[in-house]
């Protein structure tokens, strides 16, 4: 059987929905994911599909249970999220996600560079549109900022992936083992993996996408970065502090963070640390752990995306600090955040609970105490944010005088489907460990991991209560490393579009003045003249004349009047008597 | 409701913590230092939210924030 890429699928979903009539597409989105899992079912581990493509011998499908288990979920989001989306009347927005979806399996089926590099492109130039889309002047500039930035990420993708091909000779696409081409690629699947400091453009961005297209963005474009990464680079020591550093650091910002979208963007960050962390462990435990909570986390982000979307949907707002006591308003929407919130937090019967400790307990299985421990500190931070900062300031903290708007019905039911397929995998982990990449060999519901874990969670509340004063934000943003780029723009402005454009100004002021000078020159060479030498007294005008004067020519107005000609002929004529009566 | 809610998350914070002397450390498996210690990870759980907190303010109040017309 013939192993097409199940990218295709959605892509030819995105070509083809703009032509069916405008009220079932909607309906008509929802189609196409259901295709792409059924054929991801047909699939088996070891097919492969080759296109000779030039010199080349492209293997745009390879599949096994690591590209298996990822593009599982992705369909599974892109259904969810389309669910989520049903009220959503732009096709463009619609098209852009089955687009971004499309590409992002792309990347994971992907066998070859080449093939991997341009759904990688796709996917950035696909998802720029969701931040776009929302219409804004901020999603506008942070949209830009977010293309520009991974395109120069997949640029140098390319100039990995070149040199690797003038390396090896071989365009496929395996475990990396050093060098600069590998260091390159490395590169550009950290900036897409967002391990600061080259993160800041996911925290800039994804906040300013539309309700529904922040939920595809926080699926596809760090989670096909883990991937790529447990692929080519499983056991690269420098992933290890890497992935411990980003649980840390979105931690610590989310606790500055006043928009709740972009808290939890920051929460990306330092979840897909603990991804990244795993990549880094390389042992096949930790590969595991990192694909089962790969899974988890597209889930859970997407459904906690899906809350704080509907709160921004109703309300109109994101921004802690304008929200509050949308508990009675907004019951259901509060509830199903929770699961989310309980999911990505590691509450037992949840799923991050059977995947985070998956890659907790692979760093403990290799003896790493201190990311253990760090990994278990950022877990603190993951629940005092999600679980509880954002819920507390957005349902309950204050009254206020919002007055939230009916959200539609599909809002609901993608969150309910979403929220049971992240308490089906807390229940039931063995659907779960059973489409890992390695075989599991881990109970997640002994005593003593319940026991520590309520402890974590519940002290950390604890904590919370104790200073929740504390974290009410002001309204205010935050400098991140997107300062190097934001910032420095004034400046650039000045010297490449400012001061050229006054030189081109002065210069082009210039040309008009001597143009002008040289069209009255030629429109009346005689009229410029006398109006020029008028200084000397020939002849004395007055601005009026001037004006008149730079008329086109006209050979009356200068003639010399008859008296006068008369009068020099006369004037001659004596001269010459005289002359001629005084010389005889 | 509400203080039935309390009495729930109070009366799990002690079982919590009693649980964790009752409950033997597994040979082996996850034995890292601080299984031996307890109440361990209520204290990472407590002292672990209030330092993030209050190191992540004074970051931002000494270094970070901005206001919010800042790259405009």
């Amino acid at each position: 059987m013939i192993s097409l890429p199940p990218a295709l699928i959605l892509i030819a979903g995105a070509v083809l929905l703009p032509l069916l009539p405008r009220r079932i597409r909607s309906a008509a989105f929802l189609i196409f994911p259901v295709l792409a899992f059924l054929w991801l079912l047909s699939l088996h581990p070891g097919d492969s599909l080759t296109i000779p493509f030039l010199t080349y011998n492209l293997m745009v499908t390879r599949v096994d249970l690591l590209s298996l288990c990822f593009g599982y979920v992705f369909v599974l989001v892109t259904f969810f999220g389309g669910v989520f989306a049903f009220h959503v009347k732009d096709t463009a927005e619609q098209v852009a996600t089955l687009l971004y979806a499309g590409s992002a399996l792309g990347v994971v089926f992907a066998g070859d560079l080449l093939t991997l590099v341009c759904f990688w492109e796709l996917m950035a130039v696909a998802s720029v549109y969701l931040i776009w889309a929302r219409g804004t002047v901020l999603s506008r500039g942070a949209g830009m900022r977010y293309l520009i930035v991974h395109l120069v990420g997949g640029s140098i993708l390319l100039a990995g992936i070149i040199i690797n091909i003038n390396e090896t000779g071989s365009i496929l696409f395996n475990h990396m083992d050093g060098g600069i081409a590998a260091n390159l690629i490395l590169f550009s699947f950290c900036l897409n993996a967002a391990v600061p400091p080259l993160h800041a453009w996911l925290s800039d961005a994804y906040p300013e996408g539309t309700v529904s297209g922040s939920v595809f963005l926080s699926a596809f474009t760090t989670k096909t970065a883990v991937y790529v990464l447990a692929r080519g680079f499983a056991g690269w020591d420098i992933l290890i502090w890497a992935g411990v550093i980003m649980a840390i650091y979105g931690v610590i910002y989310a606790v500055l963070e006043n928009d709740g979208r972009r808290l939890l963007s920051y929460h990306i960050i330092s979840q897909v640390g603990y991804m990244v962390c795993g990549v880094g462990i390389g042992t096949e435990a930790a590969i595991s752990g990192v694909t089962a909570h790969a899974f988890a986390h597209v889930l859970y982000k997407a459904l906690l995306f899906m809350g704080a979307g509907a709160v921004l949907y109703a309300t109109g707002k994101s921004k802690l600090s304008d929200l509050g006591g949308l508990a009675k308003a907004m019951p259901i929407v509060l509830g199903l955040y929770m699961i989310g919130a309980f999911s990505i937090s590691g509450f037992p019967l949840f799923s991050g609970f059977v995947s985070k400790s998956l890659v907790i307990n692979a760093a403990a299985l290799s003896g790493m105490d201190w990311v253990v421990l760090s990994l278990n500190l950022a877990a603190v931070g993951t629940f005092l944010h999600t679980g509880l900062k954002l819920p507390y300031f957005t349902w309950f903290a204050k009254k206020t005088d919002l007055k939230p708007s009916r959200i539609p019905v599909g809002m609901y039911v993608g969150m309910g489907l979403t929220a049971l397929a992240c308490f089906i995998i807390g229940v039931y982990p063995n659907i779960l460990y059973s489409i890992l990449p390695y075989p599991v060999d881990y109970h997640p519901y002994s005593a003593r991991h319940i026991v520590e874990t309520m402890q974590l969670l519940l002290f950390t509340g604890l904590g919370f209560w104790a200073i929740v004063r504390v974290l009410a934000n002001k309204p205010v943003i935050n400098l991140d490393f997107d300062w190097f780029y934001r910032r420095p723009v004034r400046l650039a402005y000045t010297v490449f579009v400012a001061a050229p454009a006054k030189l081109f100004g002065l210069v082009e002021q210039g040309a008009f003045i001597i143009g002008g000078q040289i069209e009255d020159i030629i429109k009346n060479p005689v009229g410029y003249a006398v109006k020029r030498m008028s200084f000397i007294g020939i002849r004395r005008q007055d601005k009026k004349t001037a004006i008149a004067d730079t008329r086109a020519y006209n050979p009356d107005r200068y003639r010399i009047s008859v008296e006068t000609m008369m009068l020099i002929i006369l004037i001659v004529f004596i001269i010459l008597i005289s002359w001629s009566m005084l010389a005889s | 409701m509400r203080g039935l809610l309390w009495l729930l998350i109070a009366a799990g914070l002690v079982l919590s913590v009693v649980a964790d002397l009752l409950i033997p450390v597994e040979p082996g498996h996850d034995a890292s230092w601080w299984v031996h210690i307890p109440g361990f990870f209520a204290a990472l759980g407590f002292f672990g939210c209030v330092a993030i907190v209050y190191i992540a303010k004074a970051l931002g109040k000494w270094w970070l924030q901005r206001k919010e017309d800042y790259y405009d």
